[in-house]
């Protein structure tokens, strides 16, 4: 079955957009509480966080997981319990 | 949103202490999670997958799995905000499972799954046309070489919109190692074009119009 139009456009994309990743989905769902922590304080993401910023623009899978986590902890509305 | 001026990480989380004492503060922490769970993955889930959600059930299922693993709780980060992560993660699972998509066995099957047509339809000068040709016969070579049946597999997977988690169920893996192998095969790709001469430039400028 050969790839559409749009497969191996997508698959271009994929190609043209990668960039190299330090770190995988168990080690950035490892730090991705910490990771929503800092960015939802609008403090300045430490260094040592970069790596699941990078990860999380390569994964699709984590990233719908992590604007997920964000909208779910909105409503939480910062319950400080 | 929390205050601004707010550090981490926070080591008077009073959650762990609470779910750790004896009753009835511990099932009284506990309601109050299962509260809070049920708040976040309502805004969060319903819907995501243009379906309404059973929200008890993941909550139920969330729950079960924070009490049985709070030993991993490190206090990097607030308490519910670890906690909603492994909510988060129950609930887009169960709803990646509801909507799993059939898998054509033809793709299991054929080696040649990722297979590139170089016939070039669309509307732009024939110049453009030439170089995107000249560009998908060398991908083509380059999927043939470099990566393994795998990393074709996996990427036909991707191209198909099926979520990784289905694709590690299917050839036997995990998410975490079906992610390295589908990113070790984008790198090699990207290499190896580069290695012919094709930068992100001239491959984003063949592909302007569409192929």
């Amino acid at each position: 079955m050969p790839l559409s139009t749009h497969q191996i456009e997508h698959l271009v994309r994929m190609i043209v957009t990668v960039e190299p990743d330090a770190i995988g989905c168990d080690e950035c769902f490892g730090r991705v509480a910490e990771y929503a922590d800092w960015q939802l304080s609008r403090q300045e993401i430490p260094d040592g966080m970069r790596a699941i910023e990078n990860h999380l623009r390569q994964c699709p899978c984590c990233r719908d997981e992590y604007r997920a986590l964000l909208d779910g902890l909105e409503a939480i509305d910062w319950d400080p319990r | 949103m929390p205050p601004s001026d707010v550090q981490f990480p926070l080591s008077s989380d009073p959650w762990m202490e609470r779910l750790r004492s004896g009753e009835p503060q511990r099932g009284d922490a506990i309601e109050e999670l299962r509260f809070l769970l049920h708040r976040g993955l309502s805004r969060s889930l319903n819907m995501r997958y243009g379906v309404p959600v059973q929200i008890d059930d993941i909550v139920q299922d969330a729950l079960l799995k924070i009490l049985d693993s709070l030993d991993q709780f490190e206090g990097r980060s607030r308490f519910i905000t670890w906690a909603m992560t492994i909510a988060t993660r129950v609930g887009i699972s169960s709803l990646r499972r509801q909507h799993r998509r059939e898998v054509s066995l033809e793709l299991l099957d054929h080696d040649d799954n990722l297979k590139l047509a170089t016939s070039d339809t669309g509307r732009s000068e024939a110049s453009q046309k030439m170089v995107r040709r000249e560009i998908l016969q060398h991908l083509n070579e380059l999927i043939e070489t470099e990566l393994t049946a795998r990393q074709r597999l996996a990427i036909r997977f991707q191209l198909e919109e099926i979520p990784v988690d289905e694709t590690a169920n299917r050839i036997g893996s995990n998410r975490n190692a079906v992610y390295k192998l589908v990113h070790d095969a984008r790198m090699k790709l990207k290499q190896g074009l580069e290695r012919r001469g094709f930068t992100n430039e001239h491959i984003h400028s063949a592909f302007a119009q569409g192929t």
